[in-house]
């Protein structure tokens, strides 16, 4: 799934122009009546002249949040938006000093404004008024822009753990069925360590509910759940797979994500056979040295018992792929080597 | 009590009495200034009072009349108020001497006052230093037979917008009396005139202080 912040911003666009511009010509309105009332109280010929003035100033100040900032601004073209800019500021500027005068003393015939903006010119005004327009404005956008990409995040991580909990949940029923299968099969046999199976299968399934959930495990107790499901596997028809199992393991605690080497072992075992130098092993070897975890686990294989992770038995490698693209991503390698005698498998994360 | 009372008094009758617009600045701007030579000359007003308009020239020539003695200061005086007139005007045997500007206001003659001498023989000195020589405005209508009407800018149609809220212009009020004095520049004074003479107002010039002037020989 592809996220894309411009149609978050289109999806949860709560920026309405018309609130905005209320406040932004509310705040200038009142600004400016305190810049021409000069701390006395604002008479009924100011509140005319102010708001005149705040409406001379809606056409510069507007053209240049909706039409420059958008087409020259944040596309980055900076040299356009400033001689734009400074071409409003001038055309303005020169439009005020012709009509404004002109203008209010036509609408309003017997009011006086006169000692207004003498001491301070339109052009510093409207200088002073577009860059906290502009600010305000870019604000605003950060402010919306910022509330939209919290929510993509929040929403990739909400569909990251449910894809997580999807693959996780197709991995406990395909051990559970294999496991099943073992202690229905010694329960026919009438088995008298069936009992026990059942103890190392519950330790197995305490791990996959309750540890495996988290989001990290340490590799020690990594190590142990594949110490308890080689002595489960030992129950099944197993004895005579040669099982050696190395680990150098310089730091116990450190931590990695559950159930990502068990469909590994269990692939393993499901796909073990006496190849034809009549050897029938399972070798694993488990390395942490710094910030690197290797594990390589491999078995025999006859010839013509060779799969890969697109047939039906492969399902918990592939999950196994997946969950590393989302939670060890440009972190791992996951190789496969096969041939007539032995199936490899070589996962190598950055951790 | 008796000063209380005198004091009330004053300021009633102040108050009650139309008054001319006092100004701290010139009512014109210089490109505005326009002077007519045709307004040289004596007049007698329907106040029983007479007026002689000189230009500054003439003024001048008449209290220096050896060439020889003209200082540089003299020379950038003449320079400065060249389109200036100096109006003595007497009444009741006593003298004051304005210096007075002549300005256009859409088409219309204004002329700007300030005193720069005047009989104060019976004044209290210490009082007169208190007094301030501010400027007034007239507004000037020419008749065909020659005779000049004066129509001083009044305190009413300006105390009246200021009530209303209508007018926004530089202000104080001084004195015990309150009196209005304008403190707006000489920019905003003259844009304040251009307004007023195109505005609708009703009875602008109503209250004004008034003289005829009429030339005299006829």
């Amino acid at each position: 799934m592809v996220f894309n912040i411009q149609s978050y911003l289109i999806k949860f666009k709560h920026h309405n122009a018309f609130v905005f511009n209320i406040l932004l010509w509310c705040l200038i309105y009142v600004v400016l009546l305190f810049l021409f009332t000069k701390n006395e109280d604002a008479l009924k010929v100011d509140y005319l002249y102010t708001l005149t003035y705040t409406v001379a100033l809606v056409i510069p100040i507007s053209f240049n949040l909706y039409v420059l900032i958008p087409h020259f601004l944040k596309k980055e073209r900076y040299v356009f938006y400033f001689i734009s800019l400074i071409s409003l500021i001038i055309i303005s500027v020169l439009l005020f000093e012709s009509f404004f005068d002109q203008i209010i003393n036509n609408l309003f015939k017997n009011y006086f404004f006169i000692s207004y903006h003498i001491n301070t010119s339109f052009a510093v005004i409207l200088i002073t008024s577009l860059i906290i327009a502009a600010l305000i404005k870019l604000a605003e956008d950060w402010f919306y822009f910022n509330q939209a990409q919290n929510k993509l995040v929040k929403d990739a991580h909400q569909i990251t753990q449910s894809q997580l909990n999807a693959l996780r949940a197709q991995i406990n029923p395909h051990f559970l069925f294999n496991a099943l299968n073992v202690i229905y099969a010694m329960s026919l046999e009438q088995r008298t360590d069936t009992k026990e199976a059942v103890l190392q299968l519950s330790d197995i399934l305490r791990y996959i509910i309750y540890d495996a959930n988290s989001n990290k495990v340490t590799l020690q107790q990594e190590r142990e759940l594949i110490n308890n499901y080689i002595a489960f596997q030992k129950n099944r028809n197993a004895e005579d797979i040669q099982i050696e199992c190395t680990s150098h393991i310089d730091n116990s605690i450190i931590e990695i994500y559950p159930m990502l080497l068990l469909p590994l072992l269990e692939n393993a075992y499901k796909h073990c056979s006496v190849n034809v130098e009549g050897k029938h092993f399972i070798n694993i070897s488990i390395n942490q040295q710094q910030d690197i975890f290797n594990f390589e686990i491999e078995n025999s294989q006859a010839v013509g018992n060779t799969y890969n992770d697109k047939e039906v038995s492969g399902v918990g490698l592939k999950n196994v792929q997946e969950n590393l693209k989302i939670v060890y991503p440009n972190k791992h390698q996951f190789n496969i080597h096969s041939n007539d005698v032995i199936y490899k498998v070589n996962l190598i994360i950055h951790l | 009590m008796k000063i209380t009372k005198h004091f009330s008094l004053v300021i009633v009758l102040l108050m009650l009495q139309s008054c001319i617009v006092k100004s701290i600045q010139p009512f014109y701007i210089n490109e505005a200034v326009s002077f007519e030579p045709s307004l040289l000359g004596k007049f007698n007003d329907n106040k029983n009072g007479t007026w002689e308009i000189l230009s500054f020239k003439q003024a001048f020539e008449r209290d220096s009349p050896d060439p020889e003695k003209i200082s540089q200061d003299d020379l950038d005086a003449l320079k400065k108020y060249k389109e200036t007139y100096v109006i003595n005007q007497t009444k009741n045997e006593k003298e004051a001497t304005f210096l007075v500007v002549p300005f256009k206001v859409e088409n219309h003659i204004f002329l700007d006052f300030t005193p720069i001498a005047y009989d104060d023989s019976d004044s209290n000195p210490l009082a007169l230093q208190h007094l301030l020589k501010t400027h007034s405005v007239a507004k000037l209508n020419k008749q065909k037979d020659g005779t000049l009407e004066l129509q001083w800018l009044d305190e009413k149609p300006i105390e009246s917008l200021l009530k209303n809220e209508q007018l926004k212009l530089k202000h104080e009020r001084v004195g015990v009396d309150e009196t209005l004095v304008l403190t707006a520049t000489s920019q905003e004074l003259y844009q304040f005139l251009v307004k007023f003479v195109k505005s609708d107002l009703e009875n602008k010039w109503n209250d004004s202080e008034t003289y005829k002037l009429t030339p005299v020989g006829i």
